[in-house]
């Protein structure tokens, strides 16, 4: 799945999906106990956006052109260079830009959306399938965020990692996001999101404001 | 993988010390650039002489944060047992022709019944269909359906009946008068919001609330948080 290589661009194609829009689940200390095996993530204040590979074109949650582009020209260059391509046709970001000053420029890598084949041929992968894939990406510790570069987001899934910081539970992951900001002194953090390991990427056109109940948000309240 | 900038090479030639700056400069190097561009619009505050404002809002808050996990657990757990009814759904009625509308989940002498009404969610293009169904089958079950909106308060006033009577007799004679329908009502004009302060009095603002009243939400989002 790894090519070195930066592919020449294409055209902009239609829009695949909108992003996978989580449920508000409210503070994470109210959470109600659900069933199923979920993995923890950050929940980083910055911009959602839609990468299409080939022809590195940014769509906004809403599915509109994202206004900040030009300001991930470079990162998304690594992406490219870093990603098939081919294989990583879609790719679920987090774009940071200048809301906190801290690695502006950079997409952090949520998750790849898979092509409509793998949906009609009755294999989509889960959650923790498409988070393999994307292993090679590196994993920023929590308060060093470089800017202008690709990082995949930390998770509680990822623990064999030793790269990783180290999430054994989601309320943990919490503490720890609320601990690297007060450390950062900005707010780069606003809670958890919380996804469902065994969960398909929703692929879906009807509406930007659609949430799937297979990924969670818990904000806190600064 | 991140690019790494090339290190220079080592210096062959020593060039001649600069001369010293006229300005002597702080190395501000090692501070970051923190520029913050939160923007949070500054409102006129609720008096509170007696705390029942503050009451309100500490319950509101915190009430919202147990709806919202109630709300989500209860949608999570739905989907979730959506996701096995539906499963038993088509196996167990496979091959069938007279289906029951529900499939009744049970806990102890209490039950829910997870229902499969006659509606679906609108795909935006057939082509998924046809790879799993092929043309056929996908031409015999599915149909294009569409909602035509018509903004009449953007129509200009003189023509506005020529127009919707046009619109009647046209579907009037293509025999499709049923998928026609209008809901009508009268609402404020754009600058009514604003100008109601200055072209009308407090106590005709105050009765026109009984009459057409505004919409008004407490945000519990927003405020408070870093967006």
């Amino acid at each position: 799945m790894i090519r070195g290589i930066t592919l020449a661009r294409t055209p902009s194609p239609p829009l695949y999906t909108y992003p996978a829009r989580p449920l508000n689940g409210g503070p994470l200390e109210r959470a109600r106990p659900q069933p199923g095996v979920w993995a923890a993530e950050p929940k980083w204040n910055g911009w959602r956006a839609l990468v299409h590979v080939p022809s590195g074109t940014l769509w906004n949650r809403h599915g509109k052109p994202l206004t900040i582009a030009p300001e991930f020209e470079s990162a998304l260059e690594i992406l490219r260079a870093t990603l098939d391509a081919e294989a990583f046709k879609w790719v679920d970001c987090e774009a940071l830009e200048r809301r906190h000053g801290i690695g502006r420029g950079t997409l952090i890598v949520l998750d790849v959306i898979p092509a409509p084949g793998a949906y009609r041929d009755h294999t989509p992968p889960s959650y923790a399938e498409r988070r393999a894939w994307l292993t090679p990406l590196p994993v920023p510790t929590l308060t060093e965020v470089k800017s202008h570069t690709v990082y995949l987001t930390p998770s509680t899934f990822d623990a064999s990692r030793p790269t990783l910081p180290p999430f054994p539970r989601p309320d943990i992951c919490w503490g720890q996001c609320r601990a690297a900001n007060a450390q950062l002194g900005a707010p780069l953090y606003e809670g958890v999101v919380m996804k469902r390991v065994d969960s398909l990427y929703p692929i879906q056109l009807r509406s930007a404001e659609e949430t799937t109940p297979a990924w969670v948000k818990h904000r806190w309240r600064f | 993988m991140p690019k790494t900038k090339t290190a220079l090479p080592p210096a062959q030639n020593v060039a001649p010390a600069a001369p010293a700056p006229a300005i002597k400069k702080v190395n501000l190097a090692g501070i970051g650039a923190r520029a913050s561009t939160k923007t949070t619009t500054t409102y006129p505050v609720l008096p509170d002489e007696h705390g029942e404002v503050a009451k309100l809002v500490g319950d509101i808050l915190d009430e919202s944060d147990q709806l919202d996990a109630l709300e989500t657990s209860v949608t999570i757990k739905k989907a979730e047992l959506k996701g096995m009814a539906s499963a038993f759904y088509f196996t167990h009625h496979h091959g069938l022709h007279e289906i029951p509308s529900s499939i009744e989940a049970r806990n102890g002498e209490r039950q829910v019944l997870v229902s499969f009404q006659n509606r679906y969610k609108v795909v935006p293009d057939e082509a998924p269909l046809i790879a799993l169904l092929g043309e056929e089958r996908t031409a015999r079950f599915f149909r294009q359906g569409f909602d035509l909106k018509i903004s009449g308060d953007k129509i200009p006033a003189a023509v506005a009946d020529t127009l919707i009577e046009g619109v009647v007799a046209l579907f009037a004679e293509h025999g499709a008068s049923e998928a026609l329908t209008a809901i009508s009502g009268i609402k404020p004009t754009k600058e009514f919001h604003t100008a109601r302060h200055s072209a009308l009095t407090v106590e005709e603002n105050a009765a026109l609330e009984l009459v057409c009243p505004i919409v008004g939400m407490v945000k519990t989002k927003g405020r408070g948080e870093d967006k």
